[in-house]
């Protein structure tokens, strides 16, 4: 359980903060949350420094400005919006990535 | 103080923990830890967090050393592979003993590294390192390693090599 930020820092630059969240009135139980947020998330941890080398090598490619686009259209036929106004899709559609990337552009057009 | 060839026995052992961690030698790095092991690089300049509360870059112990060493020998961690061409010089090398005989040892560290993976950003870190020593079956092992980077509060780029 961690709550994340990304802060842009520049055009190709971001900051990605994390902070585990504890539970009230069991400290043992938040020992194991602390010790499995660093095994997660942070630069010497076990997933998400492969996701940054590998965002690396995204912007590599996106800077030899070919092919020209991301291709994010994954599950954009099946894509839904719920009672609750939720979009939502199979779970292996980019529908969390089309989230993102809306949120962003609205954050560094709109806000 | 200690003896003339009780320090020069403890540096061989600093720098040859270094040296294996420069080449990534996995297997060696790891064969130096005791039981009872604490790798531990604080998210704080001075160090003096409580891991058990705060959180930490790496706070490991030795089954988490071995995890980390399984997964940077299984070919399958991005950001080491192939894993950083780095050197380090360890300087200002102070070394205690303490009752018990085991060595508390204070030194400083630069280290230059490739960040081959990507963008082959090259990366400079610097740090106070304390390492814990001790005698075991007629040689030493290291039982503690605290990394207390100079930028250990800064948004940092991958750490996922042998530091």
């Amino acid at each position: 359980m961690n709550i994340l930020f990304f802060e842009a820092s520049s055009v190709d630059e971001a900051v990605h903060w994390h902070t585990p969240m504890f539970l009230k009135g069991v400290p043992e139980f938040n020992k194991r949350l602390l010790r499995q947020s660093e095994g997660a998330m942070g630069p010497a941890s076990f997933i998400l420094p492969e996701d940054v080398t590998v965002a690396g090598r995204n912007q590599m490619g996106l800077q030899a400005q070919k092919p020209d686009w991301l291709d994010l259209r994954r599950g954009m036929d099946r894509e839904k919006v719920d009672s609750e106004g939720r979009r939502v899709s199979h779970f292996t559609d980019e529908t969390t990535n089309r989230g993102f990337w809306r949120h962003y552009r609205y954050l560094m057009t709109q806000a | 103080m200690i003896a003339d060839t009780e320090y020069r026995t403890v540096v061989a052992f600093i720098y040859t923990e270094a040296r294996l961690a420069d080449e990534s030698r996995y297997a060696e790095w790891e064969a130096l830890w005791d039981d009872d092991a604490v790798y531990w690089v604080p998210a704080s300049p001075t160090g003096d967090t409580d891991p058990e509360r705060q959180i930490s870059h790496i706070y490991d112990n030795r089954r988490r050393i071995a995890t980390r060493i399984k997964l940077l020998q299984s070919g399958l961690r991005y950001s080491q592979t192939p894993a950083s061409p780095m050197r380090r010089p360890i300087s200002n090398i102070e070394v205690e003993q303490t009752d018990t005989g085991e060595y508390i040892v204070g030194s400083n560290f630069l280290l230059l590294e490739l960040s081959i993976q990507a963008q082959h950003e090259t990366h400079l870190w610097g740090a106070r390192i304390i390492h814990k020593l001790r005698q075991v079956d007629g040689g030493l092992k290291m039982f503690w390693k605290q990394v207390i980077l100079v930028n250990a509060a800064e948004p940092l780029p991958n750490l996922t090599f042998l530091i």
